[in-house]
């Protein structure tokens, strides 16, 4: 199929129109997924200090596991537990967020820089301090995120 | 599991691949520079040779497949990466002769094993230049979605 993408700050708020002779199972899914981008994303729920709190995927910066726990950092560094595995998060949450490496997913918004090291990984620096690398793995993926490949 | 097989055979062919490039780029060279002398001694021990080649090269770019997996920790994986390249380069190079080998010379053998390790970490260095480039490249859309998202904020 021959597909066509205008990215322009003139659109401010995305649309897609498919011209199409009839619906197949790939174009659901596809309609599905974009319906899905921007869409606002559930609170989560996280847990700090023995009590539960909502956060908004705004203001979510990294989700990683660390041990056997899932650790939410937010914008100004608060830690909170989650109860879900990463895969599960990773479909819950919206476009904004990429998965960096088989334990981490990030808030491309919240990064502030990438740094390239010596083993082929690359540290990501978070807006609030946090670091985690990007594993040669998933690499590729984050960089189609950024609309690089 | 099924993933990490693929995987694993994927940069097996990729050493191989790197090796026998290698290796036909030092013939090309050998030939353009009209050592057919040094062409005739790779042509008699044909099979060694490459062999050699494919089992550096195996060495050398398909260990790098470890960089792949989130453990062990990064600098373990520098580690492993670096002796297992060196572990093989260095016995094939001086069994088929790409390097001489001076027995009971400490001072030249220790040097040589620098100059080869010198060699292994310019390649590494390479590798990094390539990721610094890339890294900013990816500063720069950072930038530029960031700008973005700003504008439309404003709007």
């Amino acid at each position: 199929m021959r597909v066509e993408c205008k990215i322009s700050t003139a659109y401010k708020e995305p649309y897609a129109v498919l011209h199409i002779n009839k619906m197949t199972g790939t174009i659901a899914e596809i309609i599905s997924m974009l319906e899905k981008e921007n869409a606002n994303s559930p609170a989560l729920v996280a847990a700090k200090d023995k009590k539960t709190y909502f956060i908004k995927p705004e203001d979510i910066s990294l989700i990683r596991a660390e041990g056997r726990d899932i650790i939410c950092y937010d914008r100004l560094k608060n830690r909170y537990g989650l109860d879900k595995p990463l895969y599960e998060l990773e479909n819950t949450l919206d476009a904004n967020f990429v998965r960096i490496s088989k334990s981490a997913i990030a808030n491309i918004n919240q990064i502030h820089h990438v740094e390239a090291s010596f083993n082929g990984t690359m540290e990501l620096v978070m807006k609030n301090g946090i670091t985690d690398y990007i594993s040669r793995r998933f690499r590729k993926n984050f960089k189609e995120r950024l609309g690089l490949e | 599991m099924k993933r990490t097989s693929k995987l694993i055979i994927k940069y097996l062919l990729f050493g191989i691949s790197l090796g026998c490039t290698f290796f036909m780029v030092t013939c090309l060279a050998f030939s353009l520079a009209g050592r057919e002398d040094i062409l005739m001694l790779i042509c008699k021990d044909f099979a060694r040779q490459s062999a050699g080649a494919m089992l550096v090269g195996i060495a050398g770019g398909g260990t790098s497949v470890i960089y792949q997996f989130d453990r062990p920790s990064s600098f373990s994986k520098r580690i492993i990466h670096f002796c297992v390249g060196m572990g093989v380069f260095y016995p094939v190079a001086i069994c088929l002769g790409w390097i001489p080998f001076y027995p009971g010379n400490v001072t030249l053998t220790l040097l040589q094993l620098l100059f080869t390790c010198g060699i292994f970490m310019l390649i590494w260095f390479c590798f990094y230049l390539f990721n610094r480039s890339e890294a900013k490249r990816i500063n720069e859309r950072l930038r530029e979605l960031e700008r973005d998202n700003a504008g439309n904020e404003k709007g």
